[in-house]
Parts: C-alpha cells; sequence; structure tokens
C-alpha cells in the first residue's frame, strides 16, 4: 500500500530466516549435525509494532521462550536504526521422518534450556 | 445447524477465493512453505476487502493495514493441487477490524490465521470505520452453520 514500507509477507520472511539460522546456531552448538534433526512451524504470530522501510537493513534478535517436551516456543524480533519493527513468537515442532511429533535429545534440550536462561 | 460459529468449518465463511500453488511456493521436502501460506492469506484478504470496499482500488483516502497476525499450522499441503481461502469477520471495532481466515487443500484444513488490520489514512493516522462500511462489514461476519 505503501511503497517504502515492507510487507506483512515480507516481515514473515525475515523472522523465518531468524528462526531458521537462529535454531542451527543452536543445534550447531550443541554438537549435533544437521539431518539428524528436524522441526515444523505449527503455530506463529507476528505483530507490527511500526514501519520497516526499503532501503534499509534490519537485525533480528532471537531467544527462546518455552521448552516443552516435542516443542519449543521462541520470541523474535526485527529492529532497524535500532527501533523495534516487528515481534513475533512461534511454536516449532520436533518431528521424526515420519513427520511424527518426537522428544529430542537431552542434549538438544539442555542446549534450549540453557539459551531460554540466558536470554 | 447449530448456534455455535465453528473456525474449522469452511461454511461458516462468507468469503471464498481460490488460488493455484506454485511450485516456487514449495520448500526442499515438497511441501508448501509456511510462509506461502500467509501470501494466501494476504492474497485472500485484498479480494476480501475489494469485494466488500470496491472504491478502496481507486482511493488513497484511506486503507486497512494490517498490524497483526496470528496463524496455525494445521495441516501440510502439496503442489500442485490448488488452496481455497475462506474468509469471515470476527470483530469489529471502532478503528480495527479482526477477519478470521481458514486454509483447505482437498477439502482438508490446513491452517488458519487471524488478521487484525486497522484503518488508516495515506499518513498512517488512524481512522474510524463509519457506520456504512461498519454495515458492509457486519453483513460478511464468520457464520454458525
Amino acid at each position: 500500500m505503501n511503497g517504502r514500507c515492507i510487507g506483512s509477507v515480507g516481515i514473515a520472511r525475515y523472522f523465518e530466516d531468524a528462526r531458521m539460522n537462529f535454531i542451527a546456531e543452536l543445534i550447531g552448538r550443541s554438537g549435533m549435525v544437521r539431518s539428524s534433526w528436524n522441526s515444523v512451524i505449527r503455530q506463529c504470530s507476528i505483530e507490527a509494532v511500526a514501519d520497516m522501510v526499503y532501503p534499509g537493513k534490519v537485525t533480528a534478535g532471537c531467544s527462546i521462550l518455552r521448552v516443552g517436551n516435542t516443542s519449543y516456543q521462541g520470541g523474535y524480533g526485527i529492529f532497524q536504526n535500532g527501533v523495534c519493527v516487528a515481534l513475533s513468537d512461534a511454536t516449532l515442532v520436533w518431528i521424526d521422518d515420519d513427520y511424527r511429533p518426537i522428544v529430542p535429545l537431552d542434549l538438544v534440550t539442555a542446549t534450549l534450556k540453557k539459551e531460554m536462561l540466558r536470554s | 445447524m447449530s448456534n455455535v460459529v465453528d473456525p474449522r468449518n469452511m461454511h461458516a465463511y462468507p468469503f471464498h477465493f481460490s488460488i493455484n500453488t506454485r511450485f516456487t511456493e514449495t520448500d526442499a521436502n515438497g511441501h508448501i512453505n509456511n510462509v506461502s501460506y500467509l501470501l494466501y492469506y494476504e492474497d485472500a484478504r485484498a479480494a476480501f476487502l475489494l469485494d466488500c470496499f470496491p472504491e478502496l482500488a481507486r482511493s488513497d483516502q484511506w486503507l486497512f493495514q494490517q498490524v497483526r497476525c496470528d496463524v496455525s499450522y494445521d495441516g501440510q499441503s502439496f503442489y500442485p493441487d490448488p488452496m481455497t481461502v475462506v474468509t469471515g469477520v470476527e470483530h469489529i471495532d471502532v478503528c480495527w477490524v479482526r477477519l478470521a481466515q481458514a486454509l483447505f487443500q482437498r477439502g482438508q484444513l490446513v491452517g488458519q490465521c487471524n488478521a487484525t488490520l486497522v484503518k488508516v489514512d495515506a499518513a498512517g493516522k488512524l481512522l474510524e470505520i463509519d457506520s456504512e462500511q461498519r454495515a458492509r462489514l457486519e453483513g460478511l461476519r464468520l457464520q454458525a452453520y
């Protein structure tokens, strides 16, 4: 609508990138390899706090809000020029190759819980 | 027919919109990517709003801007089957409206969305939803089925 603003789907893409990079970073930190884990998104909320404009750079902040048995919830914020422009939370479920929910390895849960405390 | 609105029932929504899926919207596993769902919801909302307010197509005086979106992912979906996005009004407030949407593929529910839209002018200032607009939106509420 306003040509200079990033649209809602564009914002969702930034959050998706942030989510995936963040969890890959955490899993890497735990010493696991990429092929041994997988998760799917179950729920997501996105709130526009201020206009996100083009051109410009954005930075995403990521945290772990909750660690469940087969899922975890992440909290994310996108900042532009030091100002928060969008917030999101998302629940992701750990799954096996047949897309059934699974309890992840203790190592993964421990890494997420450690990150939650740090956040 | 019951008096309870079931948001998982396609027939509860007054506005239906069909979308062809595209290969580019799939992920590495062959599923429709989660962000693509948001594209479908957005497309359907735009069609819904233009159907409800045809004057929006040529108006630069006011618009509806999305400020919040809550989505749930209820099932997997695949290319190349088309999607049906259904939309209805859930709540109307002074300056904002909340739309409920659901996404179906092959008759199966695969996702739900609640989008909050505020009415603003070109400068982004909040505007009141007037009585005529409110009446039009009232006619597009979710219905018990």
